[in-house]
């Protein structure tokens, strides 16, 4: 079913006009004469050889199977498709139309609600966001304490089937300490009290969800009980927990809660884990952080405790990966893994940090995070560093569709850059 | 029985009070305080002196003064005589308001009536005052005789009087009457000024408005004939004598933004302009100086929380639980965090800025007089120690509380100092004003004497170790007042009886709860169908009860006690 | 005593007095003049807060502090035409035309905002009123001279005056949706500002009648329209909220008609859409550079929005209305390279020469040219470089922000009241509302 007549697709291109997406091909392609930065196996001058949606081959002078549509990138660079590890892509369209948002179920216990479900493949900012170079992200729930399950999906395909890309994991957003905002009146000892209520009750749900993995061990005997079900997939290491955690407190709250649990668990947020860095890096818990271009969150942080955040971890020995936390501007995560280079990390850790690590963490490194033969082809051709501001990303491939370079925004410029017509109507 | 006892509950959460009526059978008006330290004005003391009132006035004043036949003699042995002190910024003697309810919907919320939007400068004293409100008497107590005093609330609440505290009726209360327009940078609830900004802005408009109508009047005046009436507006006409400068314009401004803020108004504005309650007011000594402009400092100063903790605790390690704490201080040390404590050194600075601002005001020779809107009287002498701690001298702080604004209200003739022919407002303490164990054993307003209790400290009755059982005297602070009541807690085999008693009247408890130390109960109140959900919750330590009684909406009241004996039964 | 110790030391960390002024040596740098080109290993001298001197050898007293900024780059003071920060009230949501507010009452010089967008490069922001109303407040525009105490130290004093406009869904959400009363649509906002100007002319009129002599009584004084006379005498520049093409067109049509000349768009996501049109009428844009799709006016916006404008001749810039973006306005500023292919000058001129331009202080800042105020950015890499980190930021010849001596707590005024720190959640997100603030709590009843 994957493969589509290139005849066919061939025509679609031509047809194409300004406010109207042109259509992703699949086939043989091979990409010549490029320096392909494999993140894992160094920067090599090479071919890729791209087939049934793999990365067939990575090596120079490659011969051009019969099929193949060749496409010469001479003097251009090869990245591996960038890697979100934390977006709202594809379950909120427009954040202020609440109907337009499918990320925040009602209540605090709802880990069996699926980001996957209600992933809108046609959302307009997809292509606007993959257009980027980020190929691959991670949708998430938002909202109570366990929001619900996660899924990374790739960016491209008409059904969530499609684009789910072979990891989920139930988000946790563990209790904070910290204020909610401006209108937060809450004292310390308010919040305190707060805090020490929810942490005491996700320490009875996890009871409950242990109880009811042990009951429940080979077959389910108890009554229906989707919530459990969903928490026994943890309880059990065989779903990843994503404990979202910000606060320096928190954190250490955090890896004491998860200290001696069994489970397979990855901290997401860490907006203070420059402040704990050694004790991130002892508990052994891989890290997922960003944005780094936000605002610190207290008035007494260094005006860069976000930029550096991410080196801070990595130096101490954590290992990080970096998410954009964003909707319609996931397209930015090369710039905030730019400021986490420039800021300390350097431009080969921030780039394994949105590519083979978020891969590792999710357990599909085999297929994605680097270009090397076997891997699904996830990758893009540019005429520069893709986290530099001005460099253009030329030709993109998802899972081995050539997608094509457009979206909402590059069909606007099209229509709009000289107006017709323009300012007198002829 | 019952129903009394109710009726004090309703009372102690509403807001008007009874006091208890004293019998009082005055046999004369004269009085002579005899054989004590009379400090007449700071600087200047009469040891072993003598000082004679007549009909609310000093009569005389010295070593070598004969006594009318008859004055009432007051035995000043060992006694300190001060002139009363001014508060020169209050709202002392404000009528309680009427809670605000089913207010008519503003139907314009861009242009509300001003006296919905806090603007009415035409209101005196004494439409708001009331003799009997419990400020005058709490703040007589602390030694304040006569205060200046101002309706509150919103942008432009009214024009200040001057009054005594003698608790009388605004006739014989009220000394000068609007003496000053107030000004705040209060906003308004969701209407016009609703931010900061509209009220800056409406200052303008009021200002601007005022002038043309002054003028509109005065032609109006000169030649009405085919001119246009003009329109009563009684804001504005209020607004007339701080706009042609008879009238100072007492701007309420205790932040440096405040301060800015009210100086940008005055250059755009051109009125004169007097700063009051001022709390943060370092930054601007330069141009207070150069222009002069009459100061009041706020009596109102931080505290260091941290310094606070660390004076509990020494007060615990005196009741010998000196291991116990030791224990808790090492676990403390090792669990401080570097980033918090440098914070808290941080807000220290800052605190400390809010305590020596008398001192900095003081070293660079500027008259202010002291404010106590924000506190409550008994607070004055340990705010004002502080302050010393920062560098201001015991002269100086009197000064700001008698002469200085005797004189900045233009009342230095009658104010501020013991000198034969001024009003006979004074306090007589115990000792030395500013010694800690000092204490005010009576206060004359106007002549007219109040006598206090001057209470021995009572030892604590500590319970057994572990116990909570025992007579407790309580006190519930409820804001503008404290009421006093007693709890019992006694145990036989493993029940507990629980009884609340108030001037006699007592009520046993039968729904509560003790959970190691700590005691909670409900209580209902239903009184004239008005029902009140009540909740007491206190824990007992070491003979002291602290907790709080909440009620429901109007929120929460510290409860405090300590325990004086056994149970009863 | 102690205190006052306190203050010296803090003083003399900020080197913070009315307007005070300093006295700058840059020296070997990559000089960006963006008005007269690049100069390769040059200098920049700053005297009492002036642009002395650019060129290379150039050597000054012992009084200049000098800054070796060999390998590094120098630029003009970014200005952002379009900020919240320093202000502690922004929007007075009480009614639909709120012109007699003016945030310059409200300046809040202890906003550690001001220090972080230092540190990204901004020596200058428009500080505005908020767009819940479709006249809104007048704005103001400061210098970030982070250190001083007094609120009125910031305002950049000879600046013209501008104002606040607002047009769509936040001025019909305030007033329409929440209190019921115009505008609830586009057609009503229209209506406000024809109606506001017409009783403007008339009040002008009424003063003219009176001042000679014609009537005696004179007018009530209003401010509101008092101010909005100013603007049709073209005092003040309209600083206008905008997002759709048809009502970019409506103000520029009700301006015509009441020969308002002085007229900048903000936001304007949809502005390359009428971009001819504003060319023509000569307005303003001053843009997000990639801001879209939060809210439903700006579903249909593109990245592409300041090169389509730019390129049809509209002075554009990019501004950053938040806390988050100000910090790194010459990185939004690059990115008009990826979406449209600026070039360096063109994308440099976004966040300086224009935004200028657009606040009428073009003469004084905005470009590295003799005699200009000495406000000075000092990058470690070319500024449109996403590796580029701000090394130093000079206002008036003052150094505010120095990355090497840089302490974390940069808090001037501490609330005694306040907890000790305060962590605040969700600061990772980007507040798209920052225009509405103090506008909510007034339309959603509690």
């Amino acid at each position: 079913m994957k493969i589509i007549n290139i005849a066919f697709a061939f025509f679609c291109l031509i047809s194409l006009n300004a406010q109207q997406i042109a259509k992703s091909t699949y086939g043989t392609f091979l990409l010549k004469g490029a320096t392909v930065h494999t993140i894992t196996k160094g920067d090599i001058q090479a071919d890729v050889l791209i087939q049934d949606g793999m990365i067939k081959s990575v090596a120079s002078g490659i011969t051009a199977p019969a099929n193949a549509e060749v496409i010469d990138v001479s003097g251009k660079h090869i990245y591996p498709g960038m890697i979100d590890a934390g977006t709202t892509l594809g379950l909120v369209e427009v954040s202020s139309i609440s109907l337009t948002n499918d990320n925040n179920e009602i209540g605090d216990l709802t880990p069996h609600v699926e980001a996957l479900t209600a992933i809108n493949p046609s959302s307009v900012l997809i292509p606007v966001t993959r257009v980027s170079g980020v190929t691959t992200v991670i949708a998430k729930p938002a909202g109570g304490l366990f929001a619900g399950t996660a899924s990374l999906i790739s960016l491209v395909g008409y059904t969530p089937d499609q684009m789910y890309a072979g990891f989920k994991g139930v988000v946790l957003n563990f209790p904070s300490s910290g204020k909610r905002g401006r209108r937060d009146r809450r004292s310390d000892e308010d919040i305190k009290k707060d805090t020490e209520k929810a942490i005491k009750n996700l320490d009875k749900i996890w009871t409950q969800a242990e109880a009811y993995a042990a009951m429940n061990k080979d077959k389910s005997i108890a009554d229906y009980n989707p919530e459990m079900e969903a928490l026994k997939l943890v309880v059990n290491g065989e779903r990843m927990l994503m404990v979202e955690v910000n606060k320096k407190d928190d954190i250490l709250t955090a890896i004491k809660w998860l200290k001696g649990k069994d489970i397979k668990a990855v901290l997401t947020g860490v907006t203070e884990g420059y402040k704990i860095a050694k004790e991130i890096a002892d508990s052994g818990l891989p890290v997922i952080t960003g944005p780094m271009l936000a605002v610190p969150a207290r008035a007494e942080a260094a005006y860069d405790a976000s930029y550096t955040n991410p080196s801070i971890m990595l130096k101490a020995g954590v290992k990080v990966a970096i998410r954009s936390d964003d909707t319609e501007n996931v397209r930015n995560l090369p710039f905030n893994a730019g400021f986490a280079a420039a800021y300390g990390m350097g431009v080969e850790e921030a780039l394994k940090a949105v590519t083979i690590v978020p891969a590792e963490i999710f357990g599909v490194a085999d297929k994605y995070g680097s270009i090397e033969e076997g891997k699904m082809a996830s990758l893009f051709v540019s005429d520069g560093d893709p986290f530099e501001t001005k460099t253009q990303i030329l030709n993109l491939f998802i899972n081995g569709w050539n997608v094509p370079i457009e979206s909402r925004h590059t069909l606007l410029y099209d229509e709009f850059i000289e107006r017709s017509p323009g300012l007198n109507k002829k | 029985m019952k129903y009394k006892f109710w009726v004090f509950i309703a009372l102690m959460f509403s807001t008007f009070s009874i006091g208890a009526q004293d019998v009082d059978i005055k046999l004369s008006s004269t009085y002579a305080i005899q054989n004590a330290h009379i400090i007449q004005k700071p600087g200047k003391s009469i040891e072993k002196g003598t000082l004679i009132i007549k009909d609310g006035v000093i009569i005389d004043v010295g070593t070598n003064v004969s006594i009318p036949a008859d004055a009432i003699l007051v035995k000043g042995d060992s006694m300190y005589v001060y002139p009363g002190f001014i508060d020169a910024y209050n709202n002392i003697g404000e009528k309680k308001k009427e809670e605000k309810k089913n207010e008519e919907k503003i139907e314009n919320p861009g242009n509300p009536p001003n006296d919905r939007a806090g603007i009415t400068p035409e209101r005196s004293l004494s439409e708001v005052f009331d003799g009997g409100d419990k400020s005058i008497a709490e703040w007589r107590e602390a030694g304040f005789t006569a205060s200046l005093s101002a309706p509150s609330d919103g942008m432009l609440p009214g024009k200040a009087s001057i009054i005594i505290h003698s608790g009388h009726d605004a006739s014989s209360s009220i000394l000068k009457e609007n003496m000053g327009t107030i000004g705040t940078f209060q906003s308004a609830n969701r209407i016009y000024p609703a931010t900061i900004i509209g009220v800056m802005a409406k200052y303008r408009d009021l200002f601007r408005q005022t002038s043309y109508a002054m003028k509109h009047e005065s032609a109006y005046k000169a030649n009405p004939i085919g001119m246009a009436r003009p329109a009563y507006n009684k804001s504005l006409m209020a607004l007339i004598p701080v706009v042609d400068k008879s009238q100072y314009l007492y701007m309420e401004a205790e932040k440096l933004k405040d301060i800015s803020h009210a100086l940008t108004l005055q250059k755009d504005l051109g009125f004169n302009i007097a700063l009051v309650n001022v709390k943060q007011g370092g930054q601007y000594i330069d141009v207070i100086k150069s222009q002069k402009m009459p100061l009041v400092l706020s009596l109102d100063i931080p505290e260091s929380k941290d310094k606070k903790d660390k004076e509990k605790d020494g007060d615990k390690k005196e009741k010998g639980e000196k291991e116990k704490d030791k224990k808790d201080e090492d676990k403390e040390k090792k669990e401080l965090d570097p980033e918090v404590e440098a914070m808290k050194v941080r807000r220290d600075k800052a605190i400390m800025e809010y305590q020596s601002q008398a001192a900095l005001f003081a070293k660079n020779g500027i008259e202010f007089g002291f404010s106590g809107k924000d506190i409550k009287g008994k607070d004055v002498k340990k705010n004002v120690k502080i302050m010393m701690e920062q560098g201001i001298t015991e002269d100086q702080i009197l000064t700001s509380l008698t002469l200085t604004p005797a004189k900045m209200l233009g009342v230095s003739n009658v104010l501020g100092s013991l000198e034969k022919g001024k009003i006979a407002n004074l306090f007589i303490a115990t000792a030395p004003y500013f010694d800690e164990d000092s204490k005010i054993k009576y206060v004359f307003v106007e002549g007219e004497q109040f006598e206090y209790e001057v209470k021995k400290k009572k030892a604590k009755q500590e319970g057994k170790e572990g116990t909570i059982t025992g007579l407790y005297a309580c006190t519930i602070d409820v804001p503008g007042d404290q009421r006093n009541i007693t709890i019992s807690i006694a145990k036989s085999d493993d029940s507990y009886t629980l009884i609340i008693e108030n001037e006699g009247d007592e009520k046993e408890i039968d729904d509560f709860t003790i959970d190691g130390n700590r005691v909670s109960f409900p209580m209902e109140i239903n009184e004239d169908g008005f029902t009140m959900k009540l909740k007491y919750d206190f824990t007992i330590d070491a003979g002291e009860i602290d907790g709080s009684v909440i009620a429901g909406e109007f929120g929460s009241f510290p409860l405090k006690g300590e325990r004086t004996g056994d149970p009863k039964l | 005593m102690k205190y006052i110790i306190y203050t010296i030391l803090m003083f003399c960390c900020f080197g913070a007095f009315a307007q005070e002024t300093g006295n700058v040596l840059i020296k070997n740098a990559t000089v960006i003049t963006v008005t007269k080109g690049t100069l390769e290993n040059a200098d920049v001298l700053i005297t009492n807060g002036k642009i002395a001197k650019i060129g290379k050898g150039i050597s000054a007293g012992s009084d200049t502090k000098t800054i070796d900024a060999t390998g590094q780059f120098v630029m003009p003071g970014i200005i952002d035409a379009h900020s919240h920060i320093a202000l502690d009230a922004v929007n007075e949501a009480t009614d639909p035309s709120t012109a007699h507010v003016w945030v310059g009452d409200a300046l809040d010089p202890f906003d550690v905002s001001i220090y972080r967008a230092l540190a990204g490069g901004v020596t200058t922001s428009h500080a505005m009123h908020g767009s819940a109303n479709a006249i809104g407040g007048q704005c103001e525009t400061i210098k970030h001279r982070y250190g001083v105490m007094d609120p009125n130290e910031l305002r950049m004093v000879g600046a013209p005056r501008t104002i606040k406009f607002a047009l769509g869904e936040n001025p019909m959400r305030v007033h329409g949706e929440g209190r019921g009363i115009v505008p609830r649509t586009r057609m009503g906002v229209e209506q406000v500002f024809r109606r506001s100007f017409s009783e403007a002319k008339e009040y002008m009129e009424e003063w003219d009648d009176y001042n000679s002599g014609k009537t005696k009584v004179p007018p009530v004084y209003d401010l509101k329209k008092e101010t909005v006379a100013d603007i049709l005498k073209g005092d003040i520049i309209i600083h206008c909220h905008s997002y759709r093409a048809d009502e970019i067109l409506m103000l520029m049509n009700v301006c015509k008609d009441f020969g308002i000349t002085k007229l900048c768009f903000q936001h304007v996501n949809e502005g390359f859409k009428v971009a001819p049109e504003l060319a023509a009428f000569g307005a303003g844009a001053s843009v997000f550079a990639d801001w879209w799709a939060y809210k439903f006016e700006v579903y249909y916006s593109t990245a592409f929005n300041a090169a389509i404008l730019l390129r049809n001749g509209v002075v554009a810039s990019i501004n950053s209305d938040s806390g988050e973006l100000i910090r790194h306005l010459y990185h939004e500023a690059a990115k008009t390279q990826r979406y449209g292919g600026l070039t360096d000058e063109e994308a440099l001129s976004l966040i300086t020469i224009n935004p200028a331009k657009q606040l009428g202080i073009d003469d004084r800042v905005g470009s590295l040219e003799v005699g200009k105020e000495g406000d000075v950015a000092i990058f470690s890499k070319h500024p449109l470089s996403v590796y580029a980190i701000p090394q130093y930021t000079i206002v008036d010849g003052v150094v505010r922000f120095d990355i090497n001596n840089d302490p974390a707590d940069m808090r001037i005024d501490i609330n005694p009241e306040d907890e000790v720190s305060t962590f605040f959640e969700n600061t990772k997100h980007h507040d798209h509302d920052n225009c509405m603030r103090d506008a909510m709590e007034l339309f959603t009843e509690k």
